[in-house]
């Protein structure tokens, strides 16, 4: 065991903020993920010298 | 081998031939300008990250290049800027996301990202390395290689920086990047209150600015 977070009486809030939590960074990897794949879509325009 | 051993094998081969700290540092910063491809990143990754990798954002390709030139004795040190973001590669892909409508992503992904660019604020910061060369320090903008470049240009995306303003000149990065960290970037847990400054809430998703 690393720690102990908290004693809680319903773990509805909890829930609700580490699936919250896990949205956010689904939606980072999937922002990364969007913005690298345009930006490797212009290097290749680059690279072939060519629209 | 260790992480210092890689850097430096690698700037005595960029530097071999070359007699002048000048002639090296060109060697230097066209490598880390062309050879590691500018991509999206975060701003804490380590300069042998970067040349593992092959890939690096403004802040973690400086740094790469800083150590390349550290490793040859030559000095460095870090300016960062802040410039405007409009018309440049989020306008594109905010067109493209708009255009395409064979993407992998679904409708609602599509969205987040597209509520995700239109938050980020106009301005962004952006590093520049000095080098100090024959007596002065001199300024390099090496985050864009000349592939990206050329397609920016002939896509008629905005090339030019326009700097709004100058947030300093440091020796080292590690602070800036641990505070630029706090007030990172695209999106942000919402129930973490620190690194209010420069961020923007909505639909209880923070967005903070970013790139590039």
């Amino acid at each position: 065991m690393v720690s102990e977070e908290g004693v809680f009486d319903s773990l509805d809030q909890w829930i609700e903020e580490r699936m919250r939590r896990r949205t956010i960074l689904r939606d980072r990897e999937i922002f990364f993920k969007v913005m690298n794949e345009q930006i490797e879509r212009i290097r290749s325009v680059g690279l072939k010298g060519l629209i | 081998m260790q992480e210092y051993d890689l850097i430096r094998e690698k700037a005595k081969e960029l530097a071999r031939g070359v007699v002048s700290e000048e002639g090296v540092s060109e060697n230097i910063n066209e490598f880390v300008r062309d050879r590691i491809l500018y991509c999206l990143d975060e701003w804490d990754v380590k300069p042998i990250e970067v040349l593992r990798k092959g890939r690096g954002m403004c802040a973690g390709k400086a740094l790469l290049a800083s150590e390349l030139h550290r490793a040859m004795s030559i000095s460095t040190r870090f300016k960062v800027i802040k410039v405007l973001g409009e018309g440049g590669i989020l306008d594109f892909v905010m067109h493209q996301l708009e255009e395409t409508k064979n993407s992998s992503l679904s409708l609602e992904e599509r969205e987040r990202v597209r509520e995700a660019i239109l938050l980020l604020p106009p301005e962004r910061d952006h590093i520049i390395l000095q080098v100090f060369l024959h007596g002065q320090w001199r300024d390099f903008d090496i985050a864009r290689d000349k592939d990206l470049d050329r397609g920016m240009r002939l896509l008629g995306i905005r090339r030019e920086r326009k700097v709004v303003s100058e947030e300093g000149v440091f020796d080292s990065l590690d602070r800036w990047i641990e505070e630029r960290m706090r007030r990172r970037t695209v999106l942000r847990d919402p129930w973490d209150t620190e690194g209010e400054e420069g961020g923007f809430r909505r639909g209880g998703i923070r967005l903070l600015r970013s790139m590039d």
